[in-house]
Formats: C-alpha cells, structure tokens, sequence
C-alpha cells in the first residue's frame, strides 16, 4: 500500500472578485470529505511546485475568464490539455501561471503527468468586489464534480 | 523619404516580463539621441485611500494586505503603525518584535522570488527561471525551499499563509505557542546556510557597471537594520523625520502614467529606494553574518551600481534569516498579544521598508474609530522617475545595437529595481520612437 496520498486539492487564488474560487472549493472540499483528503490553498502558483510529490494526484482549482463551461477539467499529462493550459493567461504573480510554474516543476524533474487543472468561470476579478453570480453556481458545480471524482479514487 | 521629412521606426517590445504586474515603456529619439523616456505605470487612481474612507480602523490592516499581492506584509505594518501613531498607542517590546519577524518572512519571501526567478536569468542569458533551473538546478531547488520558509513563518505568525489575518492595531489577534515558532528553527537555520550560499552564489555573477550618481533614500535606525521604524535617510541631504515625510516629499500628477511622480525638497532629481539605499545607510547594524558577508564583497561592489541590487538582496536574505533565528529563540509569548488603547481623533503617519523600498501611510482617524482619509505612497511609484532618469543615461551606450536588443537591455534595468507594478498597474508595451531628419 502507497504511504503518499491519493489525492491533494490546492486551491489557487486571491482575494479579489471571483479570484476567490480556487480558495473556496478548496474549503468546501475539505468541508466535505471530513478532513480525508488534504486541501490547501496558495495565492502564486510557484507555491504549488512543493506540493507535486505529495500525492498520487495532485488536483488544482483555479478561475479564469474565458471558460466555455462553468467548469472545465483538463490533465496535465494530456498533451493536448496540455497545449489549452499553456494558453491561459498568466494570472500569478510576476507572470508566473499554472503552466509555467509546471513547466518549471519538470525542469527539476518533478512529476507533473498526474496534475489535473480544474478551471472554473469567473468574470470579475478586481479588488474587493464580490464573488459573481455566474461563479457561485460555478463553485457549487466545481466541488460536487471533484468531490465525486476523489471519491471514485 | 525626401530631405527634411522625418522618419520614424516604431519598435515594439510585447511585454516587460519577469516583473511583478505589468508597466509600459516609450523611448523617443530624434536624430540619434534620446529625446524622452517615460514609463507609463497606470494605478488605479488612489482607488485604495478612497476605499478606506470610512472604514473602521479595525479593519485596515486586513484592506491594506490586499493592496499588494507580494508585500501584504508591508502594507499592514505601515498602516497599523501610522494608526497607532494617530492613537499614541505604544506597543510591547514583544510585539515589536514579532513583528520584524512578519517582516523579515516577507523579505525573504520576495527577495528570494526575485533573485531567483525575476533577476538571476538576466546574468546567464536566459529569458525564464525554467531555463536557469535546467543549468542550475540545485540553485533554483533552494530558492524554492527558501521562499517556503518565508511562507511557514508567515502562516505561524501571519495566521494564513496567503492573506496575513493575525495583525491588529495594537498588535496582534493572537500569539503563537512557543512551540510552534520553534519548530521552524531547523528550516530556518537551513535557511540561513542557504541564504549565504545564494549570496556568494550571486556575489560571482559577472555584473554589468551603471553605477551614475544617484540620490539612495532609505529608513536609518541607529541600533537596527530598518523595517518598522527609524527616521529617512539621504547620501545627499540632512536626516528628515517621518512627521517631515510630506513636508519634503511631494508627489506630482504625469501624463503619461496615472502613477504619481515623487520628489524631494523640490528638486527636480529622483531619488532611489530599495536594497542598495538601506544598505549604504546600515551595513553597520546588520545581523553578524550579513556584515560579514557585506565586508566580504568588499570595496570592489558599487553600491550605487543599479546591477548589484540582486546581491544587495542576496545580503538583505541572509540578515532576515539571521534575524528570525534570533527571534524565534528569544520569544517567550506573554499575555498579552494587543495594547488597549482609547478612541480619539489623531493624525499619524508611519514609513517602513518593503522589499522595494521606503513606503509611507498617512491616516486620519476619529474617535469613532474610523478612517477618515488615508494616503499610501508605494515604494515603485516612488522609483518610477528614477527609473525613467537612469534609462535616459544607460540607454545612449545601447544605440548601436539592433532594436530588440536594446529593448532587452532596458528590461533588465528595470528588473533590478524589483518594480511590483502591481500594487497599481496596467498595461505593458515598450514602445520605440526614432524620429531621423
């Protein structure tokens, strides 16, 4: 039997409109499977890299403009998925996204196949304005598939 | 094109990248030689200070955190210690203390960020701190686990890692068990080791030389190296007290940026804020082993040179961990996290040293205990005209060289300065103008 985790959630975000998310699901998450399954949250993706190795799949949740659904999973290990990933706008800090924070991961030969990017809809994401309507419902529809999928795993 | 008729070559650069936030760059030159320079920074007009308006003081520390992704840390200390100061409000020993601990968290953090990913690609030709992991693997794999210890301490003392919840005015909402500061004593002194290492790592980069006169304005503190408190120093001027801060310094509207333009005492010169400015004015109080490390580099570096502001860092790291070990051994929690203070009308103002430099808080409160008016003056816009002063004078020696290669070298100016941009900002774009004839 594996001594590392199944799965780990990491919520990426800020506290600004519906940069929220990454946050939120990570809670509710948590919330919901009883503390089985780790979540935690980081604010620039580069603070994702320390967490590759802690389990067999690691599970980031993130907003963006631009999503054609409420929520959309895409792998990391897939190289077409891959190639859509890459193509988000680097919303972390000093340019630094979820692609280029992977990208750094596989320059120190970390894993990084078994990382899966759950982006959610969001349309507003300036300081101190609240969570969007539209994210609210994407939110609630974000945990309920990612809680149904670490309970499948 | 006929004689007399001008000609003019628009060169675009798409991004300034490897900066926090984003700013844009317009170079003019007319006949060869530079007519302008100006950096456009766009801050949403003082969208913060009018924010505050209103609000309970209570509520500050917790608003003003959010002004800056990477410095939450520095903004909160301005602002509690400006609103204690309107409140006369004396803190403990302790919580002073605790806090340069919150502050030397964030130094680390954003220094090592920085140094790392930002600023060492430039000395090795690379575009990204992916290319450097890949020559330097070890190196990038101790940046990353330095920058995490800035995190733990942040979540230990800070409350949350991502967003500091535990400062107050007065001090804090609670005190960490002494144990759970101890147990990032191992790391720390990990982190110590590494930090020296990073330091003599970058100390053998091979940096270029702008080192032209300039003014360095830096917080001075007779017993300490500056973060909360100490009065504002210049290699060129008498000492000024905070109180003074607006009698001297006055910041200006631009055209071309919504950020504001800052002087001193009238003059029509910049003035330089950062590393390089708190080290010329405190080498002397840094912790033993950063002073040994400062007198190791000897009088070969330039504290002027804009390019050494990465081993000024390098240095800065190596005290904040030091400092921290220091702090972490020392602390002994009491019962008491917060002062109790009374309500009152007050002014107060306060300057601290964030990572990029000096930056100021004024408040005016009332005896409800709420903000009546409020006024942040971020380290980068302070830097802004110095930054566009420098590039006038490094760019004539850049003119022979193909377009792209310019825009390249301006970038990496810029990126000694660590602008975070985005405590305001928007856009970027390097434009080139070359008008002939």
């Amino acid at each position: 039997m594996s001594s590392v985790p199944s799965a780990i959630v990491i919520g990426i975000g800020s506290d600004h409109g519906d940069d929220r998310v990454g946050w939120i699901v990570s809670d509710a998450v948590e919330k919901l499977c009883d503390g089985a399954i780790k979540c935690l949250k980081v604010k620039t993706p580069i603070d994702l890299i320390e967490w590759l190795d802690a389990a067999d799949q690691v599970h980031l949740v993130d907003a963006t403009a631009g999503v054609e659904s409420e929520v959309r999973r895409l792998r990391y290990g897939c190289e077409e998925q891959r190639k859509l990933i890459a193509k988000l706008p680097p919303n972390g800090t000093h340019g630094f996204g979820v692609h280029r924070a992977l990208e750094l991961a596989e320059s120190l030969d970390r894993r990084t196949d078994h990382v899966h990017l759950w982006l959610v809809s969001g349309s507003s994401f300036r300081p101190f304005t609240s969570l969007s309507q539209s994210a609210c419902s994407a939110i609630d529809r974000c945990v309920q598939l990612l809680v149904d999928e670490l309970r499948i795993h | 094109m006929s004689d007399g008729e001008s000609k003019t070559r628009s060169i675009t650069v798409k991004k300034l990248t490897r900066v926090e936030g984003e700013g844009g760059l317009d170079v003019r030159l007319r006949n060869g030689a530079i007519e302008s320079v100006r950096l456009s920074i766009y801050e949403a007009p003082r969208f913060f200070e009018a924010f505050l308006r209103g609000r309970p003081i209570d509520d500050v520390p917790d608003i003003t955190a959010r002004i800056c992704g990477i410095c939450p840390i520095a903004y909160q200390m301005t602002s509690v210690h400006a609103i204690e100061n309107a409140l006369k409000i004396k803190i403990t020993p302790l919580i002073r203390k605790l806090r340069r601990l919150l502050y030397c968290a964030e130094w680390i953090e954003s220094h090592v960020l920085h140094i790392y990913m930002l600023n060492a690609p430039d000395f090795f030709h690379v575009d990204s701190g992916i290319e450097l992991a890949k020559q330097f693997p070890e190196e990038v794999e101790r940046g990353l686990r330095m920058k995490q210890i800035g995190n733990r301490i942040l979540e230990v003392l800070g409350g949350r890692a991502i967003h500091p919840v535990n400062v107050r005015v007065g001090g804090f909402y609670r005190l960490p068990a002494r144990d759970a500061l101890l147990r990032l004593l191992p790391d720390l002194q990990w982190g110590l080791e590494a930090s020296l290492a990073t330091a003599r790592w970058v100390a053998g980069f091979d940096f270029p030389v702008f080192d032209e006169p300039v003014e360095l304005v830096a917080l001075q503190h007779p017993e300490e190296y500056p973060m909360n408190e100490g009065h504002i120093a210049s290699n060129r001027r008498q000492t000024i007290k905070v109180d003074d801060y607006e009698s001297h310094f006055t910041e200006s509207q631009v055209a071309h940026s919504t950020a504001l333009h800052s002087t001193l005492d009238g003059d029509s010169n910049s003035y330089f804020l950062g590393p390089l400015a708190r080290l010329t004015h405190n080498h002397n109080v840094l912790f033993p082993p950063a002073r040994r490390l400062f007198d190791e580099c000897g009088a070969d570096w330039s504290l002027h040179n804009r390019f050494s502001s990465i081993l000024a860092r390098s240095i800065e790291v190596v005290h904040a961990f030091a400092e921290a070990i220091d702090s972490v051994r020392d602390y002994r929690p009491d019962a008491t996290p917060c002062v109790a203070y009374s309500l009152c009308d007050g002014d107060g103002v306060a300057a601290t040293e964030a990572p990029r430099g000096l930056i100021f808080h004024r408040y005016h409160v009332t005896r409800e205990g709420e903000v009546a008016e409020s006024k942040i003056v971020p380290p980068t816009s302070q830097n802004q005209r110095q930054i566009e002063s420098d590039l006038c004078r490094y760019l004539p020696g850049l003119l022979g060289h193909e377009d792209s290669e310019i825009a390249r070298q301006c970038e990496k100016l810029i990126r000694t300065y660590d602008p975070c941009i985005s405590c305001s900002t928007h856009f970027l774009t390097l434009n080139w103008e070359r008008i002939e004839g």
